[in-house]
């Protein structure tokens, strides 16, 4: 099985976020760069993939600019078969569809069609889910969202996600695009040291797609407003009991809201 | 070099100038406990803390102390004595290090413990065995808590204060060439001075967050990870350079093993060798006895293929490791993902990319070595140090920890007698400088024993106290 997995990385959420400028690649040179947890379920959906069938062969593409490449060497440290990094300049992330485009344009360029292609539920800090299921429409391929889990039954592979009230489990017949959520069971390996050494030498491709023309202009970036507490933190003290009765007379409210 | 003038006499007045008794320049566990012990003495005291937080690298540390003989390992039935500490001590040195100031330490360590106690400091009921211990005697505290209530405790007393965000740049001679008697402060944007007429003690930890520094000594580390306090770049080395000091064991700056090499959630190294595992590198094959000091095993990683090995254990091994101890809380790490796990041997080679036959081989004849009471390859006899009997690693699962080794601390630094005066490059005292905690070489030597860095900063930062009370600092 071929897999693609698409991986955009965000702002790191340890590090205060710096908006010096609204152009969405600028704002990513500006801020240090982590994968999402969702990038990282991907990811590791794929890698699980591969631990049951070892003749899968995995390409991830990170969508980003050249203050990306530290994300391909970290995907390329899982030993995968190829990576590369899509200049997203072209991209216009802020615009769910024409991303999408450029996505499944840069996914119809790769040398062979993957048979499944794993995105996390969001793609970055500028989607909010639904990317997904614009580059499954653009594609003209099935949508599986928020895919949890992934086995092998046999020769099929089996996408699994947690329903309301049952586990939902669908037999693939490629090609597919699937989201994935993260789970305790996707939850991403680290990679070994000597796999990170080699990473680390290992040159990768830039792809390029033809810039699509965005539905919109993005006018501007703010931060979002500060959300101001009502009452200021403070420590619980004296006797652990008191700090326990404290507790449970300030949560008291709360129970309402259940 | 500067010299003094004049002085304000009042501490609280926001000139450029103050005096106190005595000056403290760090706030880890050096610092707080030699400005609670200071305090208890009477002594009005200043300290100065370049971080806006109090801490250093002691708030962030596994809270291993190394005691011998007190009341937890007499209710734990184990026999623990100055004279097995000091052996260790020595032993795990190789010598290298210096006799009277590990005296210094042994002669003090069951008082200060008994002192920690009585402030407040709260001691796990457990104790282990780790690096370079004879007997379990890593007594166990939260050390942000400990650092935190001494120093509530300092603070308590009214007679000591603290600056935060102000970081000591200079050390003063009296006269030019007199004793040190102040010492210039960078702080709120101005540089201002403080003296101290009864010494000057320098806690200031060590200096694993200057790589620049680090290289000049042991430029094979380049490569190591470092996780210390963000405060330790070796500005007390440096001060005390410029008036003559001498340093010693800077040659044996060392990486603790243990650490897992990717992960940058943990800081704490892992020492499941310790338990019963064997250290294999990425060809499958052993290369070190896993019982010596942890810095010793960190030497010998780093000279592996990709700096990095596998600690290797079996479910007997992971079972026998301890939550509550930070480098034996294997259970919580495996709950992390943080190791590899397998049915069989070969499956675990499989995922740690080792050759399976070799992995295989080197455990059969490990386990062979057990059973016949003698390691052929490199002489272990025991889980660690001279304790614990070996075991076979059989019962599946089985588990690799990636590891490398960390340079928590440098453990290296300036002479001192053991009233914790600071000597000078031809073994003379400099009057009125004091040195404790990281910043102080001579107590570990070779290697290291765990829970001998922050059980020395309390130890030493209350006889430094001592001595300044008693007003054998100048
Ligand atoms: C992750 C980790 C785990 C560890 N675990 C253990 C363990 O379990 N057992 C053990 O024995 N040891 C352990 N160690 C080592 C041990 O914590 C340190 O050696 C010890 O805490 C040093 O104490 P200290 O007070 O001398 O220095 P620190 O605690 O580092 O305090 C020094 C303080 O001085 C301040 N300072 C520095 N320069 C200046 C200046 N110019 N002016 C003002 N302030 C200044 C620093 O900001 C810092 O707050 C560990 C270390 C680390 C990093």
């Amino acid at each position: 099985m071929k897999v693609a997995v698409l991986l955009a990385g965000v702002a790191d959420p340890r590090h205060p976020l710096t908006l010096r400028s609204s152009r969405p690649p600028e704002i990513r040179r500006d801020n240090p760069l982590v994968f999402s947890p969702f990038d990282e379920a991907a990811l590791e959906l794929a890698l699980k993939i591969r631990d049951g069938r070892r003749d899968t062969a995995i390409t991830a593409i990170v969508a980003g600019g050249a203050e990306s490449d530290a994300l391909v060497r970290k995907a390329a440290a899982h030993r995968l078969d190829s990576v590369a990094r899509l200049e997203s300049e072209a991209l216009a992330i802020w615009d769910v569809g024409a991303t999408a485009h450029g996505l499944a344009e840069a996914l119809r360029g790769l040398a062979t069609r993957p048979d499944l292609v794993l995105i996390g539920r969001e793609f970055g800090d500028f989607d909010d889910g639904a990317l997904a299921p614009c580059l499954a429409a653009a594609l003209g391929w099935p949508l599986f969202d928020l895919a949890q889990f992934a086995r092998w039954e046999g020769d099929e592979l089996i996408l699994v996600r947690d329903g309301r009230s049952a586990e939902e489990r669908l037999g693939l017949r490629p090609p597919w695009v699937a989201s994935v959520t993260n789970d305790r069971r996707n939850r991403l390996r680290h990679p070994l040291m000597k796999n990170v050494m080699e990473a680390r030498r290992r040159g990768f491709d830039v792809l390029t797609v033809a810039p699509v023309v965005p539905s919109a202009t993005l006018k501007a970036v703010a931060p979002a407003r500060e959300r101001t507490r009502r009452e200021p933190c403070r420590f619980l003290t004296g006797s652990v009991e008191n700090q326990v009765a404290e507790l449970a007379a300030y949560l008291q409210p709360w129970r309402a809201l259940r | 070099m500067t010299s003094i003038r004049s002085a304000s006499r009042d501490p609280d007045d926001a000139t450029d100038e103050r005096e106190v008794d005595f000056l403290v320049v760090g706030a880890g566990l050096a610092g707080v406990s030699a400005a609670l012990a200071a305090a208890e003495a009477g002594l009005r005291t200043l300290v100065l803390e370049k971080q806006p937080e109090i801490g250093g690298s002691s708030a962030m540390s596994g809270g291993c102390l190394a005691f011998a003989g007190t009341d937890i390992q007499r209710a734990n039935g184990i026999e623990d004595s100055d004279a097995l500490l000091f052996a260790d001590l020595r032993e795990v040195g190789r010598f290298e290090n210096d006799e009277a100031t590990v005296r210094a330490y042994v002669e003090e360590q069951l008082s200060t413990y008994a002192w920690l106690r009585a402030h407040g400091a709260e001691f796990g009921s457990m104790v282990e065995a780790a690096s370079g211990q004879s007997a379990p005697r890593s007594h166990i505290v939260d050390p942000a808590d400990l650092v935190r209530s001494l120093w509530a405790r300092a603070k308590s007393t009214g007679a000591v204060r603290l600056i935060t965000s102000a970081r000591a740049a200079r050390l003063c001679r009296e006269g030019g060439g007199g004793p040190v008697a102040a010492v210039e402060v960078d702080g709120d944007g101005r540089r201002f001075t403080v003296r101290a007429s009864r010494g000057i003690l320098l806690a200031s930890g060590g200096f694993a967050g200057n790589p620049g520094l680090v290289h000049r000594f042991a430029p094979q580390y380049d490569e190591a990870q470092f996780v210390c306090g963000a405060g330790s770049e070796g500005d007390g080395l440096r001060m005390a350079w410029s008036l003559g000091a001498d340093f010693r064991d800077t040659a044996y700056i060392k990486g603790t093993y243990g650490k897992h090499p990717i992960d940058e959630t943990n800081h704490h190294a892992c020492l499941a060798v310790y338990k019963g595992a064997i250290a294999v590198n990425q060809n499958g094959v052993r290369y070190v006895d896993e019982s010596i000091s942890y810095k010793l095993l960190g030497d010998a990683c780093m000279a592996q293929p990709f700096a990095s090995t596998y600690q290797i254990l079996d479910r007997d091994i992971l079972e026998s490791g301890d939550d509550r101890v930070r480098i034996l809380d294997f259970q919580r790490r495996l709950e992390e993902g943080l190791f590899i796990e397998a049915d069989t041997l070969e499956a675990l080679a499989e995922q740690a990319e080792i050759p399976a036959d070799a992995l295989a081989q080197t455990v059969a004849r490990y386990n062979a070595f057990v059973a016949r009471g003698a390691d052929d390859d490199f002489g272990r006899k025991h889980l660690v140090h001279n304790h614990g009997a070996l075991r076979k690693i059989e019962r599946a699962p089985f588990y690799a920890y990636p590891s490398t080794a960390v340079v928590f601390g440098t453990y290296c630094g300036l002479c001192v007698d053991r009233s914790m005066q600071v000597l000078d490059v031809f073994g003379a005292p400099i009057p009125g400088l004091l040195a404790a905690g990281e910043v102080v070489g001579g107590l570990h030597g070779a290697a290291y024993m765990t829970g001998s860095a922050l059980a020395k900063a309390a130890i030493f930062g209350r006889i430094a106290a001592r001595t300044a009370a008693e007003g054998g600092a100048r």
